[in-house]
């Protein structure tokens, strides 16, 4: 989680990533910082994201990121 | 589920309503609006029939408010009087509304083949005929039959004369379509015709009374003498230049109003004539051929100066006012002499040269009309 | 047949409807599937015939990758994870032919229909320029109304199933309907089958809030699109199409009223069509919020047609940029370059052909590549000198959030967006070019000042209805920008308030609309595409 949240202000610095809950509702990430985003996760966590997973709900908050990498993982 | 339960609740209740309709006028008048959210609840289901009848009562009374402020509407943007600055949209085919009562012995209906082809003053001069051109340009056959039955509010003619140019449009079926619909919705709902004049208006002329004053001298036709010969020294009707249009069909859309047109005349016991002034847009010999198979399966007279122009004698390079697609006033003294004779001849159309008062105004726009004639061909000259 | 012609709503939405409430609710979608067929008939018999292809091609193909996905799932128990691994692999090949051959089919009718004539042309033009003295005859295909929106809504329903979102539809009528549904055949919204489909097949009672919110939702349209776009309209042609007879004044007039007109016909067609499936009980996705409120060009398409921003963001954008090569851009990027390019860079290129093919689907001219280019650029200037305009703000100590740098962020992109309209109304790139040329260089007030302005087939009276239709606009976006949808509280209030506001928009719309003898019809400008 610790290694997400610093990934995450590296990509989009001067947002609170833990306590914000409608990351892509409200507009702080839009799609181009997304796929920034995911080419790190990718890269860090060895995980493949597929389109399919760039939904909202999926990245909304730092626990929803952090769901969907533990989910990819296995 | 839900919507099985409430249709179960809706079909007792329509049970109920009847006999508890009294008891419960007194829980209408607490509950105002707001019920849909306590469909469910048992104790408040009795009262939920009254909630949808009063739904629906508020419904038509939205709907009657509607349809009082429609008539007022139209009338404020109606046109107070037959000229243009009064909101009328085609002067000179509306000013048979000034004309007295039952004075008008032949309506004459059709496009601009029919205000450049036709001179009821010319037929007034040679027989003493009263007569009128009503016709717009490029006019829809649902508009023709909308201003017949609009000119016979006020006249009772003996003979109807219609122009068939109207019958071929050059335009698509589904572009007539679309069309014939809205002219038929703006002559049913004139608001949707006349709403525009809040444009023209003054204050005043909302709501001032509707009175039509205006009197065409010509009667509807269009005086205008200059000529702009046909190239070629004859006109052939296989030279009509709308290739795609020359093949003898008549829309559906306008086939529909044509027949309604025919109806109408029938009912009302006027004679119909057709006459077709050939001219280099519409002209083919299957459009001619067209409008006579009609003429002859419906019984109409048809009166084609196309087929044969020696009725007329047209002569296109001096009759014609723009290369042969409209007559000028020489072209039309000629129509309107032989239609003149024709109708002399066939029908029973009195003379009304005896009427003192009416003759007096008729031969004195004669005077006007060939002044006008004179005027212009001077003005043309210099 | 136009949504705003007297056919469609007398002779065939009420028809429907009426049709709707008479038949058992079970059975209630199969009015609407008959409705949608007969509208397309009514409208192009051809159109019909690339639906039903579209259509049934997409309906077999997403069957037979549900099927696929059930025969790997079935198959992969008691595998050990090799064998699972080369079984996806194998399996996912076979999907992706799949789903390719579903693209090509339904894709393939628009890309013939819409783009040959812009091939050869470009070919012809090439053989020009080297004098290779051969010349391909053009194409005389018809384009069929809506083709590009119900392409698009297919091949994402394909494209949902190849990635497992949902299953696919069995039953061929009710995929034909989702394809066709009429209120969004011809302009959108662009649907989704997860959102739509359920509320499609389910019969809807009739409801007075759905039924008011609707008939509202119709007459702000039909006000939006009637009252202010047809008026707009005639000034707007005029002056584009014989602009060199113009002063700088009348350019900018016609330009600005060039972005009204397609703002109010295309949303207001929106309107009208989400009102009609209103009515239905069915909601359309919004296409827009309040759009020239836009803080950046990037926001700007967000809001303004959302469905296919949205569609080309999840269906072109994430794919491509996902895509193998991508990745290998993107890894060998951050290797060779410092860490801020290397963040931009591939996320660009992708960006890139999103912005080609919005371009393009706009239509088949090189007009519109430019215009979905100008975006592009816009957008990765802007992402360029992010770094620099911070570090300006924090040295000049400008709140960046302030009300001035906000509303002057407003102001800069609704000159650029007016710019990217003026481009997408020109007839070439060159008229274009001219046009912002003289309104610059040929000022002049002369105008204004004869009253010759009004001489262009927009009035005086047409100009003030205009400016008050646009303040009414404003006045309601305003209030829907701070959550407060004023039509919605129209057909949840009181009566007092219900009552004059519909009543008051239906006179409108009556009175004040640009219909009747004198005026043409004005083709819905988004339809074309």
């Amino acid at each position: 989680m610790e290694e997400l949240l610093e990934i995450l202000s590296e990509v989009k610095p001067g947002v609170d990533f833990e306590t914000e809950k409608e990351l892509v509702d409200s507009g702080i990430l839009d799609s181009m910082t997304i796929i920034q985003l995911v080419a790190r996760l990718t890269d860090e966590y060895d995980i493949e994201i597929t389109p399919m997973e760039l939904v909202p709900e999926n990245f909304n908050s730092a626990e929803a990121i952090y769901a969907m990498i533990q989910r990819l993982e296995d | 589920m839900k919507n099985k339960d409430s249709e179960n609740i809706n079909k007792a209740e329509e049970k109920n309503i009847s006999e508890e309709t009294k008891k419960e006028t007194d829980e209408m008048n607490e509950n105002d609006e707001g019920l849909s959210g306590t469909e469910n609840k048992p104790e408040k289901k009795r009262s939920k029939a009254f909630v949808y009848a009063g739904k629906f009562f508020r419904g038509l009374c939205f709907f009657l408010i509607l349809a009082l402020l429609l008539p007022i509407l139209t009338y404020m943007f109606h046109p107070k009087n037959n000229t243009v600055e009064d909101g009328m949209k085609d002067q000179n085919a509306h000013g048979f509304y000034a004309e007295p009562a039952n004075t008008i012995d032949t309506v004459i209906i059709g496009n601009s083949e029919a205000y450049s082809s036709f001179s009821p003053l010319e037929m007034w001069h040679s027989h003493g005929m009263t007569s009128y051109v009503s016709a717009q340009g490029a006019i829809l056959m649902s508009e023709a039959y909308y201003i017949l039955k609009e000119i016979l509010k006020n006249q009772t003619p003996s003979v109807v004369v219609f122009e068939t140019d109207v019958l071929f449009p050059l335009k698509s079926d589904d572009t007539l379509r679309d069309r014939t619909l809205n002219n038929v919705m703006e002559n049913e709902m004139p608001l949707f015709k006349y709403h525009d004049n809040w444009k023209i208006f003054k204050m005043g002329q909302f709501f001032a009374p509707i009175k039509y004053t205006w009197q065409s001298f010509s009667r509807g036709q269009m005086v205008d003498p200059s000529t702009v010969p046909l190239e070629t020294p004859e006109l052939r009707l296989e030279d009509g230049k709308n290739e795609e249009y020359k093949n003898g069909v008549i829309s559906p859309y306008i086939m529909m109003y044509l027949n309604k047109f025919v109806d109408l005349c029938r009912e009302k016991n006027i004679e119909l004539i057709l006459v077709t002034i050939p001219n280099t847009l519409t002209s083919s010999k299957e459009n001619h051929e067209a409008v006579h198979k009609y003429a002859e399966e419906k019984h109409i007279p048809h009166i084609d100066f196309g087929t044969h122009p020696e009725y007329a004698n047209i002569d296109w390079t001096m009759d014609t006012r723009d290369g042969g697609v409209h007559l000028n006033t020489f072209g039309a003294k000629k129509i309107s002499d032989y239609l003149g004779n024709y109708i002399k001849d066939h029908y029973d159309i009195p003379d009304r040269r005896n009427n003192k008062v009416l003759a007096k105004r008729w031969n004195n726009d004669y005077k006007k009309y060939q002044g006008y004639i004179r005027y212009k061909l001077k003005a043309l000259e210099e | 047949m136009t949504y705003t012609s007297y056919l469609y709503f007398f002779g065939f939405a009420i028809i429907v409807y009426v049709m709707y409430l008479l038949f058992p609710i079970k059975h209630r979608w199969k009015v609407l599937l008959a409705g949608s067929c007969l509208f397309s008939i009514i409208l192009d018999g051809f159109l019909s015939l690339c639906l039903f292809v579209t259509a049934f091609s997409s309906y077999f193909c997403a069957l037979q990758l549900t099927k696929m996905q059930d025969d790997f799932n079935s198959a992969k128990k008691g595998l050990s994870k090799d064998e699972k691994k080369e079984l996806k692999n194998k399996v996912t090949k076979q999907k992706k032919t799949v789903v390719a051959a579903a693209v090509i089919i339904s894709l393939g009718i628009l890309i013939v229909l819409k783009y040959t004539n812009f091939f050869l042309g470009t070919i012809n033009g090439i053989s020009a320029f080297f004098r290779a003295g051969f010349e391909i005859p053009l194409v005389g295909f018809v384009l069929p109304l809506g083709i590009s929106y119900y392409t698009l809504q297919a091949i994402g329903y394909v494209v949902d199933t190849y990635r497992g979102k949902y299953r696919a539809e069995t039953n061929p009528a009710k995929l034909l309907l989702f394809v066709s549904f009429f209120p969004q055949m011809t302009e959108g919204p662009i649907g989704r089958y997860d959102k739509l489909m359920p509320q499609l097949e389910q019969g809807h009672r009739y409801n007075n809030e759905d039924f008011t919110a609707g008939i509202t939702l119709i007459f702000w349209g039909l006000f939006k699109k009637l009252v202010i776009s047809d008026r707009a309209s005639y000034i707007a042609t005029d002056v584009f199409s014989d602009y060199n007879k113009y002063g700088s004044f009348v350019i900018i007039l016609a330009m600005i009223c060039y972005t009204i007109q397609l703002y109010t016909d295309f949303s207001g067609c929106i309107d009208i069509m989400s009102g009609t499936a209103r009515i239905f009980g069915i909601r359309l996705e919004p296409n827009f919020r309040q759009p020239f409120f836009s803080k950046s060009v990037g926001e700007f398409w967000r809001r303004w047609h959302i469905t296919l921003g949205t569609w080309f963001k999840d269906y072109v954008f994430y794919p491509v940029s996902l895509s193998k090569p991508f990745m290998k851009l993107s890894k060998a990027s951050q290797n060779h370059m410092s860490k801020f390019m290397a963040s931009i860079v591939p996320s660009s290129c992708a960006l890139f052909v999103v912005w080609l093919g919005t371009g393009l689907w706009h239509g088949a001219d090189i007009k519109y590549v430019l215009y979905g280019l100008y975006y592009f650029l816009i957008m990765i200037l802007g992402t360029l000198f992010e770094p620099v305009f911070v570090k300006m703000f924090s040295k000049s100590k400008i709140d960046r959030r302030g009300r001035l740098m906000n509303s002057w962020a407003v102001l800069r992109t609704l000159l650029l967006v007016n710019m990217g309209m003026t481009m997408f109304k020109a007839n070439t790139i060159g008229d274009f070019g001219a046009i912002i040329w003289r309104s610059f260089t040929n000022f002049s007030m002369n105008d204004l000042m004869y009253g010759t302005l009004f001489e262009r087939g927009t009035d005086r009276h047409d100009f003030v209805v205009i400016a008050i239709g646009v303040i009414i606009m404003f006045i309601v976006a305003v209030l829907k920008e701070k959550g407060r949808d004023p039509l919605k509280s129209v057909s949840t209030g009181r009566i007092y308030i219900k009552w004059p506001v519909m009543i008051g928009l239906i006179l409108a719309v009556l009175v004040l609309g640009a219909f009747g003898p004198h005026y043409g019809v004005v083709d819905n400008i988004y339809a074309q595409f």
